[in-house]
């Protein structure tokens, strides 16, 4: 006898449709799986064996072919079993598929031995596609169901064992969960421990990173190790403007594909902070692998990815932050597939002055040699750099100063006035597709941003005065920009862009 | 070693001095102080080290300056008073030695109690040289980079005195490298050397060396030959004795080339005989010159090494040419790459390790004398916080948290203000976000 499931197959963010068929003849006994199966799609007949007897359902000596359709796509990953069970169920006369004239319903979940249902990865797209396709409802682990219903237009239907799941599939459906009430999950506590206003002194270092956040410029932070990089970039993600539903949703999906979407939030709210650790290899931080997965730069993606050592960081992992940080989205190519991820960060990179970490510190002494401390800087590329918009000397602060930080402001105040700064940049940016002024081209840049005649002629002077590449010129004007955005000044005065040039990009010769 | 019959009475005016030529006073100080550490090492050293910088020296009067070097000299008097009981042959030479040592000694009490102005007028008499004062336009401003710069150089080359000019214009400004090495190198060593020299000049890098036997002759005999007929500055070489004497002789026609073609440059004046002593100061000017040094062959203990040592010391780029392991001979390269230097086995690895040291002549900053603090305050007094910030960066060089504290402005202000000082050249950011005055 003959039957079919619909599922779905993550690929990429995205989903794609699979037919669930099992055939059931009286013949040899034998399970095929067919159809592109990976290892864990193999060995799904085994979990869908040993759950179907716990359940209490009979597994007939026959001979089962399963076919997952279309047989072209690779099918990867245990979110199989379920389908593969119903269909096999509903074969065998076991369960009846009561979906007639309502238009079917779509399954997904890892079976356990026992019968349980396993949460699987990217419930939130496979439920998006299947919405898109029209597909009525779904199937799936209850442990998914939350995620899963963010998808208006999509119904449910969760399970937490394989009798469960029957049950709803005989009925065509019924106790679906309730949709996710969108506002509910948006207004959670977005605040955590960490604010700005725990950092005391590094003033102009929390003033250039309000500045660097407002316009989602890239930064590039240098100082002695504990003189606090890591804890001013773990607040960023506290002064960025809270991330709308969209984004969240989008967020959301990138994590529930990875599989790192955390049990009790259906909805991530809170702005992504990746902070990998140096010896992270060129697929982990961009993405990549066989069926490729996203990487860092997209887990990190509306959010702040850190780089601390920067400099230690693989070259070719360093060089593949190129496209993300042009593009705002990671291309990764296979024989078979290419997919695209998005990895719209804020670069949040952080190093050392030199190799011991105490050049110019006024304490210690640096012990580096001259050309190590060259060798070590030269590992950045201009290309690299060049994308990179504000570069900060992050010192080490004495203690009596870290006393006196008595006006600290917190993060909602500045996370205020960077909201005013990005809404300026919005009204100015319409029709250009940007959204901040770290992203305007230099077409844009002469067209948007206009600049008094004093601010002109600083530019001017500093071109000259300190050799400044026309590109360091236009980054500059950016940044400039964002200054002028942040005090709602119509253009751009020379006292902005005497700030702006206070973080440059200098060369490591500069000084 | 024979002094030069060439250096003759010059006719006309020497040294075009520029527009803002410094007085003649400070000029004279200049010449009448490097013609004194000519005769006796470590003069200018010590004189820093009392006044604090080279120009607080020039501020001085010639009596300050001969009460300084006075009381110096007693002090090496009582040092060298030893006894004398080794073998004959020691005593022979250590007699040589001490006779040696008298003859600098009055050479130098000769120039002591000469008027600075007359004896800078009696320096600067002779044609086809040429006087660079620490004060001078055309004075290279890598050498400011030393502790204990050279007060003048000494120039000789065989032409008129613009074409010196020309030919000094173009050392400041051409990257030039050092290729330095054994004096007795192998066969492997010599040909590294010359395809150094020749490949190094052909790329429009101008070689440095020392004029001393092997690898630097063959390096600077290499660089005259790839040299194109119509280049100004085919190679200049650092002596270790006056511009004028002929030292080592073995080498005296390619002295006379280097003259025709480059320049003979040294900080010891005319007739300076050569010394064991004035070899190490030779090679900090010789690193000090150079973007970058080579080494191609040199023990463990050479001339190659302490140059190598100086350009380190500098931030100049070293790069050491590989040998054969477990010979004498390369020992210092070996050395070097074991310590993290790069690899030189061609013109290209130089040009590459070169590319990124980068000379700037005001980011060479020295002190900041009253004059200069003076014009900053005069400078700043348009604007009341500008003005502030300066005189917050004249207590001491400080990070953009503290000017904002000192000035009771915001930090954003106060980085804007440090900017503009910068844009100016009054203010220079050094590592660590900390920032300085600067001399204009």
């Amino acid at each position: 006898m003959l039957a079919s499931i619909a599922s779905e197959a993550l690929s990429g963010l995205d989903g794609k449709p699979v037919q669930v068929e099992a055939d059931v003849v009286a013949a040899a006994p034998a399970f095929y799986i067919v159809g592109l199966p990976d290892v864990a799609v193999q060995e799904s007949r085994e979990r869908v064996r040993a759950a179907i007897v716990n359940s209490a359902y009979s597994f007939p000596s026959r001979r089962i072919t399963v076919n997952l359709a279309p047989a072209d796509l690779r099918k990867e990953g245990p979110s199989f079993d379920l389908p593969i069970a119903l269909a096999f169920l509903v074969a065998t006369g076991q369960a009846a598929d009561g979906c007639d004239g309502r238009g079917p319903l779509a399954a997904v979940g890892e079976l356990g031995l026992d019968g349980t249902l396993r949460p699987v990865a990217g419930a939130l797209a496979l439920a998006e596609s299947l919405r898109r396709r029209g597909v009525r409802g779904l199937i799936l682990p209850a442990a998914n169901a939350a995620e899963a219903a963010l998808v208006v237009g999509l119904e449910v239907y969760p399970a937490r064992t394989l009798a469960e799941a029957v049950a709803q599939l005989a009925a065509g459906g019924c106790a679906a969960a309730p949709p996710a009430d969108l506002t509910v999950l948006l207004s959670g506590p977005p605040a955590e421990g960490a604010d700005f206003a725990d950092i005391m002194g590094q003033e102009q270092v929390k003033r250039a990173l309000e500045v660097a956040v407002a316009g989602a410029h890239n930064v590039l932070m240098s100082g002695p190790p504990g003189a606090g990089k890591t804890m001013l970039a773990r607040r960023l993600p506290g002064i960025m403007p809270a991330l709308t539903l969209d984004e969240a949703i989008e967020v959301t999906r990138i994590y529930s594909v990875a599989g790192l979407l955390p049990q009790d939030h259906a909805l991530i709210t809170r702005r992504p902070f990746r902070a990998p650790h140096h010896t992270i290899s060129s697929p982990g931080l961009v993405g990549g692998g066989g069926t490729p997965r996203p990487g860092e730069v997209s887990l990190a993606h509306l959010g702040v990815l850190f780089l601390d050592e920067f400099p230690e960081y693989r070259l070719s992992a360093l060089e593949g932050l190129r496209q993300p940080l042009e593009d705002g989205e990671v291309t990764i190519s296979r024989r078979l597939m290419s997919m695209t991820f998005p990895a719209r960060i804020m670069l949040v990179a952080a190093m050392n002055p030199c190799p011991c970490g105490y050049l110019g510190d006024r304490e210690r002494d640096c012990t580096c040699p001259a050309h190590r401390v060259r060798q070590y800087s030269s590992r950045l590329s201009g290309p690299l750099l060049d994308r990179i918009d504000l570069r900060l000397d992050v010192p080490r602060v004495p203690p009596r100063d870290r006393r006196s930080g008595a006006h600290a402001e917190p993060s909602a105040t500045v996370r205020a006035r960077v909201a005013g700064a990005r809404e300026r940049q919005l009204a100015r940016l319409a029709g250009t597709g940007e959204y901040a002024n770290a992203h305007m081209s230099a077409r844009h840049l002469r067209r948007l941003c206009t600049l008094d005649g004093d601010a002109t002629a600083l530019l001017d002077r500093a071109y000259e005065r300190l050799r400044l590449s026309a590109r360091a010129c236009d980054r500059v004007i950016k940044v400039a920009q964002t200054i002028a955005d942040l005090e709602a000044a119509p253009r751009i005065n020379s006292a902005h862009v005497a700030e702006s040039l206070s973080y440059r990009i200098r060369s490591h010769h500069d000084r | 070693m024979t002094d030069e019959p060439a250096l003759e009475p010059s006719a006309g005016p020497v040294l075009p001095r520029g527009l803002h030529g410094p007085p003649a006073r400070r000029r004279a100080l200049c010449i009448w102080l490097g013609t004194l550490a000519s005769w006796r090492s470590g003069l200018v050293k010590k004189l820093v080290r009392e006044c604090g910088t080279v120009s607080r020296v020039l501020d001085s009067s010639p009596a300050e300056l001969a009460a300084l070097i006075g009381s110096a000299a007693v002090v090496q008097r009582s040092r060298k008073a030893q006894p004398t009981t080794a073998a004959p042959r020691l005593d022979r030479a250590r007699e040589q030695h001490a006779a040696e040592r008298e003859r600098d000694e009055q050479r130098f009490a000769v120039v002591l109690e000469a008027r600075p102005e007359d004896l800078a007028q009696a320096q600067e008499r002779f044609s086809r040289a040429a006087v660079v004062a620490w004060c001078d336009p055309l004075y290279p401003p890598a050498l400011r980079q030393l502790a204990d710069p050279p007060l003048c150089l000494f120039v000789r080359a065989e032409c008129v005195e613009q074409e010196i000019a020309n030919r000094l214009d173009l050392l400041c400004r051409t990257p030039a490298v050092a290729i330095v090495g054994t004096r007795a190198p192998s066969p492997y060593g010599t040909e590294m050397a010359a395809a150094l020299g020749r490949d190094l000049t052909v790329q429009g890098v101008l070689v440095v060396s020392g004029l001393a036997l092997g690898i630097d002759a063959t390096a600077q005999a290499a660089a005259i030959r790839a040299a194109k007929a119509d280049q100004e500055l085919a190679t200049v070489a650092v002596l270790g004795c006056g511009p004028d004497v002929v030292y080592p002789q073995a080498n005296a026609g390619l002295r006379a080339e280097v003259a025709r073609r480059g320049l003979l440059v040294s900080e010891f004046a005319w007739g300076v005989p050569a010394r064991p002593w004035r070899f190490p100061a030779r090679n900090r000017v010789m690193a000090a010159l150079a973007r970058g040094v080579v080494v191609v062959e040199g023990a463990s203990r050479s001339g190659a090494r302490i140059t190598a040592s100086y350009a380190l010391e500098l931030g100049r780029e070293v790069l050491a040419v590989p040998g054969e392991a477990g010979k004498r001979l390369t020992e210092a390269p070996h050395d070097l790459l074991r310590h993290g230097a790069p690899i030189c086995e061609s013109a290209a690895d130089v040009v590459a390790a070169i590319a990124t040291v980068h000379f700037d002549a005001e980011a060479l900053a020295g002190d900041l004398d009253a004059a200069v603090v003076a014009r900053l305050l005069e400078r700043g007094s348009d604007n009341g916080r500008m003005s502030g910030v300066l005189q917050a960066l004249e207590r001491g060089p400080m990070t953009a948290d503290q000017v904002a504290n000192e000035c009771g402005v915001r930090v954003y202000e106060a980085s804007a203000l440090l900017s503009e000082l910068e844009v100016d050249g009054l203010a220079a950011l050094t590592g660590g976000g900390v920032y300085r005055l600067h001399r204009p």
